[in-house]
């Protein structure tokens, strides 16, 4: 439990890095589309209100503080629902085996 | 290199999604122990740190950025499988909370880079790690491996775009592998430096 505390921290200290020096400039793929001229064909997604759209809670107005806690929504996200997807598995496993 | 949705054709979509869950299918089917034993914590945290990782953008020559894929990191300390899903995880969240990537696009974005880039980044890992018993030989694996995950990934991408008629192969693909063989040098210097710590730490690595 000690080292999963101590391994999540650590990844919320990498959330507040991210938040305070990432690269603004566009990523590889978005800089190919731009120099190609297809990087306007990317859809205002909005099938359904996103609640953290590019990674920014849109009613806190600091723009590190925004990042920093929609990254760290994000890291308990991804680590429950590794815990999810395990307990699915389990359920489906368990039910289709012959015992 | 997350795909936004608008740029891929409706089949490009269904296909790569149906390949993404044919392979993330066989991929969970293979750990399906990992979620008895007490490798869960450790795919989650892995997942966690990845996903942290991937929001630190990093700079590559002028004008662009690039991040850590993870893969395989991820396939180096659990097997490509368990990194595929891992892999999975985070794509997921990154594109339904914060719509980095697009929703349709998640089938095409797992496949690039869940299955295609940690695949084939841990296979040329495990050939070169295995020419000679050497330490140097398993480092120089871990870090031309994490680099070919990122190049691999995007010319899959390159491929996509391609058959959807947005960038025909052979201006897109040479343009993507460049791009992404910078941004692979930065995947095989983090990955390298990770797996460096975990050994001397925690030497329970996937040889």
């Amino acid at each position: 439990m000690k080292k999963i505390l101590t391994a999540m921290t650590i990844c919320i200290a990498i959330v507040a890095l991210a938040a305070a020096f990432a690269s603004a400039k566009p990523d590889g793929l978005e800089w190919v589309a731009m120099k190609f001229g297809f990087e306007k064909k990317a859809a205002d997604a909005s099938y359904f209100s996103l609640p953290m759209p590019d990674y920014n809670i849109t009613f806190i107005h600091k723009p590190f503080w925004s990042t920093f806690l929609a990254g760290t929504i994000g890291a308990a996200v991804v680590f429950s629902l590794v815990y999810f997807v395990g307990w699915v598995v389990k359920r489906i496993h368990v039910n289709s085996s012959p015992l | 290199m997350h795909i936004p949705d608008g740029f891929l054709s409706g089949p490009v979509l269904a296909g790569s999604a149906a390949l993404s869950v044919a392979g993330l299918s066989l991929a969970l089917n293979r750990i399906k122990k990992n979620f008895e034993n007490k490798l869960v914590p450790t795919m989650g945290v892995l997942a966690a740190f990845i996903f942290a990782a991937q929001m630190f953008n990093f700079p590559v020559a002028a004008g662009t950025s690039g991040h850590l894929l993870g893969g395989v990191m991820a396939a180096v300390i659990l097997g490509p499988m368990a990194a595929s899903v891992i892999l999975m995880v985070v794509l997921i969240v990154q594109s339904l909370l914060f719509q980095d990537g697009g929703l349709l696009a998640l089938g095409a974005n797992v496949f690039n880079m869940a299955i295609v880039g940690t695949w084939t980044g841990w296979a040329i890992y495990k050939i070169i790690s295995r020419i000679f018993k050497a330490r140097s030989f398993y480092l120089s694996g871990v870090f031309v491996g994490a680099c070919a995950s990122v190049v691999a990934a995007s010319a899959m991408c390159s491929l996509e775009l391609a058959m959807s008629g947005v960038i025909p192969l052979k201006v897109g693909l040479p343009t993507m592998a460049a791009v992404h063989t910078l941004i692979g040098i930065g995947e095989g210097i983090i990955t390298l430096s990770v797996i460096s710590f975990v050994q001397k730490v925690k030497p329970e690595l996937l040889k």
